[in-house]
């Protein structure tokens, strides 16, 4: 089992707004918002390096790429 | 959260070993679930490869990360999913979450009635037997958290009825809990979906 270390994180304004938001709209800490945004970019991260692409599948089924530009 | 006394078994000794069931927690306590799985299922699969047993005959569940199934789940309907887990001091033994919402029993009597449902249910992969590589740690963590499943389904008065989708390789488990086969479902991959129908619930949990 790994243990936990602890880290500062500096954020502007807007960011902060945003995280607290987040963490307020989930009912998650927003440590927990931050690692799971953290585990969300490692699977993009590794499957855009293996030549894969992100879509969003709206509710008619209409899927559309994600563009990371 | 709610935090329960309950036991599993040593598997060596056949001692009971006192464990916490904590039966409502938030979605990044998976991330800590698969922070201490992850390295045992690799050296698992490791192990697997080293001894040339077949993909077909490997765990079913160790492609499975619950780091991910905790992003998804925080995408989702907080009043849908319930997280609960099995804890002996810091070790996370077992996992399971539940949904509550559109699933209904397909068994008779009490077709088309609300069921809770198990979407995942995993032990730690210590707590697994794998022929020639390693005997399970500890048993007992799967019916602990199935009843947990059966109480939640009693609290929201719906009788104990629960169901599931099994892999195949945990399909004897679950009839032994008292699960009924109902159908293979061409809707999940195929998987054989199970119930348990509010008589065999109370048999079970002996409630009157």
């Amino acid at each position: 089992m790994s243990d936990k270390r602890q880290m500062t994180l500096t954020l502007t304004d807007n960011e902060m707004k945003l995280l607290e938001d987040l963490a307020e709209r989930k009912e998650l800490t927003k440590t927990a918002i931050i690692r799971m945004a953290l585990r969300l970019f490692q699977l993009v991260d590794e499957r855009t390096a293996e030549g894969g692409k992100l879509f969003i599948e709206a509710g008619d089924k209409q899927k559309t790429e994600l563009a990371l530009l | 959260m709610s935090v329960h006394t309950a036991y599993i078994i040593d598997a060596a000794t056949g001692d009971p070993v006192q464990v916490e069931l904590d039966d409502d927690l938030t979605v990044d306590v998976l991330l800590d679930v698969e922070d201490q799985w992850k390295v045992p299922r690799e050296e698992l699969r490791a192990k697997l490869r080293a001894l040339g047993v077949a993909r077909k005959d490997w765990p079913e569940s160790l492609w499975w990360d619950w780091g991910m199934k905790s992003v998804r789940l925080a995408f989702g309907d907080p009043n849908d999913f319930r997280i609960m887990a099995l804890r002996r001091q810091a070790v996370w033994e077992a996992a399971m979450v539940t949904r509550s919402k559109n699933h209904v029993a397909l068994l008779a009597p009490d077709i088309g009635k609300p069921i809770v449902y198990v979407d995942f249910l995993e032990v730690a992969p210590w707590n697994w037997t794998i022929d020639k590589i390693q005997n399970r740690k500890f048993k007992a963590s799967g019916p602990v958290l199935l009843r947990a499943a059966l109480e939640q389904s009693y609290a929201k008065g719906w009788d104990g009825r629960v169901g599931l989708h099994a892999l195949p390789q945990a399909a004897s488990f679950y009839l032994g809990q008292g699960l009924q086969f109902v159908k293979n479902d061409p809707a999940k991959q195929d998987l054989p979906y199970y119930e348990i129908s509010a008589a065999e619930a109370l048999k079970r949990t002996g409630r009157r």
